[in-house]
């Protein structure tokens, strides 16, 4: 039994990891909490619910339009939302993407209804035995997709200009943007990186459990901005092991501890790990001058 | 100017006046009941559905004139299945004075929340929630279905000696209804010999993910999962166990009784057996009938929720008929009654106001709510 809840916590895990990613990249850049980053990955669903059941696209169109939809949506958020109150006090930032947050997520139950509705995509499912866990092609296909963005994610940062300049903003914003660096377009950059990974993760999970609803996003968003302060924030391989550790101890802990609980095992964790290193993980000990 | 305005207030003000004592004296006015039940969320599904069924009733009764030349209509109030909303439509209803009799609450979570707002105020309802606490706890409650002891203790006997299970896993929903089931069928199968091999619980909104519980019912090897719980999660749990490769069949209570059941579970479904009351295949006098003006008017069979909430209806209606249309008449008449000819089979209200009836246990077969092939 246990390398079968491994598996599903790594599935569970991985889900986290991708919207976590998209979280910690915000902060760091701009040290903003975007709250309404759970709401994308609920977006990217929905999206493509619409595409593939009303405007009846092929899921290949569907599954690239639906991502980009939820970065167009995101978009106008950072750039109607989020821009103007660039330099108004921390407070007042975080509690427009609060706002935003409602805002998709009361939309989302005006345009397509409050309830749970199954995602027309039926996959045909093979289930695989590794040993005497069992593994499902879907959840195969959650972990290697989730395993190639982060890996497609980690070289695009280490090694173009383009993650250069993300990590120089990271840094210090002003200096880079004195050593030329565009840090608008890298804020945007960095907004639409974070929103194409939650979009998919939303896709995957809509098919994988056959369930998208509106307040899909809230959970996620939580358990992403936990997830990213346990690996540290900032970080983004921190980021992903946030995730995967909160998903291995949400199953792991539901299985040998008990079921009722399980939320609770991977806030515990968080809260155990920031005792003993408040910095997260992967996170830099950094002392804020001025 | 100032005489014309006199002038103009000494003519509106009277007529003002009289076309408002004009209307309120109406013996026409319609008579109004209330029907609280979640109409979305999660549990979305029942509400609409019983809506539908007190729709038909009210239809029928004023296509015959109504009472006393008044026509009845009802409002449907959206508690969204959550006990604080509850109270919030309680509180609507019970300071309405237009509003005579209430057909709900659906959720025991909600009805619990609802019954001392109704007491205080005086105004009688018919529930089909399930929780045994519900009994007895206020004279102006009336409940339609059975309790979760009673319905509880038919499924386990029907698991244990129907079905011959004999290891039997018990998968609840943490709330005042899948707890209520949970207690009552471990210790009735118990009872009759089988033994509980695993209980697992989770939380409504909690996690569409039940791998990790699931994991462990599948290793203590059950031949039966109890689960008590609603459709949506009730679908999803399905679906994962299958893809755990759990051949392992799945019976639960009326939380289960809706075809979102099968939207949402698509073939993983097939053979999911729960409770209902009513299925256009039992046939009481008046079943046939009600079922085919239901299906005239909605294009599909009733289910168990549509037809135990006509007949709550009719209930009420004949209570306005026999007492005349308020909160105490309704309330005598449903105190006394007994073998009222529901389309879901007869209604006694016993002294705690509790119906007796069987249940009947249903499946999926091909997508359809059909009845099982073994009954009680």
């Amino acid at each position: 039994m246990f390398l079968q809840q491994v598996v599903n916590g790594l599935t569970i895990g991985a889900v986290y990891a991708l919207v976590a990613i998209g979280f910690s990249m915000v902060y760091g850049i701009i040290r903003l909490m975007n709250f309404a980053h759970g709401d994308i990955y609920m977006v990217g669903a929905f999206a493509g619910l619409s595409l593939l059941l009303y405007a009846k696209f092929p899921v290949a169109a569907a599954f690239l339009l639906a991502v980009v939809m939820a970065i167009l949506i995101t978009l106008i958020m950072a750039r109607y939302a989020y821009r103007p109150l660039f330099n108004a006090p921390r407070e007042s930032l975080f509690l427009t993407t609060i706002g935003s947050s409602i805002i998709l997520e009361y939309g989302a139950m005006l345009i397509w209804g409050p309830n749970t509705q199954p995602f027309p995509i039926k996959f045909p499912v093979t289930i695989f035995s590794i040993g005497s866990a069992e593994i499902s092609s879907m959840q195969i296909i959650i972990l290697v997709v989730a395993g190639i963005s982060m890996l497609i994610l980690t070289v695009f940062v280490q090694k173009t200009r383009l993650g250069m300049g993300m990590r120089a903003t990271s840094q210090n914003m002003n200096t880079a943007r004195l050593m030329g660096v565009n840090v608008d377009s890298i804020v945007y950059t960095t907004f639409i990186v974070g929103s194409t990974l939650a979009a998919i993760a939303g896709l995957l999970v809509a098919i994988y459990y056959n369930a998208v609803y509106p307040l899909m996003g809230f959970k996620i968003c939580l358990v992403a901005f936990a997830a990213s302060v346990l690996g540290g924030i900032g970080s983004i391989p921190g980021a992903m092991i946030g995730g995967i550790v909160m998903g291995l101890a949400e199953a792991l802990g539901a299985a040998y501890i008990s079921s009722g609980f399980r939320d609770g095992y991977a806030f515990i964790i968080l809260i155990l790990c920031l005792l003993l290193r408040p910095s997260g993980l992967l996170g830099k000990a950094i002392i804020e001058k001025s | 100017m100032g005489r014309y305005k006199m002038l103009a207030a000494a003519i509106f003000i009277p007529l003002l006046i009289l076309s408002v004592a004009g209307c309120s004296g109406g013996s026409k006015k319609p008579i109004v009941f209330a029907h609280a039940a979640p109409m979305t969320g999660d549990s979305g599904q029942f509400g609409q559905v019983e809506s539908q069924g007190i729709q038909l009733a009210v239809d029928q009764i004023n296509a015959a004139g109504g009472i006393d030349g008044r026509k009845v209509t009802f409002v449907d109030e959206d508690d969204r299945g959550l006990p604080d909303e509850a109270s919030n439509v309680a509180q609507r209803i019970a300071s309405n004075p237009d509003i005579v009799a209430v057909v709900g609450h659906w959720n025991s979570s909600c009805t619990l929340a609802a019954i001392p707002i109704y007491d205080a105020a005086g105004i009688p309802f018919i529930t089909s929630s399930i929780n045994s606490k519900i009994s007895g706890s206020s004279k102006w409650e009336f409940r339609d279905s059975l309790t979760d002891e009673q319905a509880g203790s038919q499924i386990a006997q029907y698991a244990v000696t129907k079905l011959g299970a004999k290891k039997i896993a018990i998968f609840y929903d943490n709330n005042d209804f899948g707890k209520g089931q949970d207690s009552v069928f471990s210790s009735i199968a118990t009872g009759l010999g089988a033994q509980i091999v695993d209980t697992e619980s989770y939380i409504e909104g909690q996690s569409r993910d039940f791998t990790p519980q699931l994991t462990k019912i599948k290793a203590a090897q059950p031949d039966l999962i109890f689960l008590a719980g609603y459709y949506t999660e009730g679908a999803m749990i399905v679906q994962q166990a299958q893809q755990l490769k759990m051949d392992v069949k799945f019976i639960g209570p009326d939380g289960l009784n809706s075809d979102q059941l099968v939207k949402l579970g698509g073939s993983a479904v097939e053979g999911v057996m729960f409770v209902g009351y009513y299925s256009p295949y039992r046939t009481f006098p008046g079943t046939a009938q009600y079922n085919a003006a239901y299906k005239a008017k909605y294009g599909h069979d009733s289910d168990t929720f549509a037809a135990l909430a006509y007949d709550a209806t009719n209930m009420i209606l004949d209570g306005m008929k026999a007492n005349g249309p308020t909160r105490d008449g309704i309330q005598k008449y449903l105190a006394g009654v007994q073998n009222f000819p529901g389309v879901a089979g007869p209604i006694t209200f016993n002294d705690k106001h509790d119906a007796t009836r069987n249940i009947i246990v249903l499946t999926i077969k091909n997508g359809q709510i059909v009845p099982a092939d073994i009954q009680p």
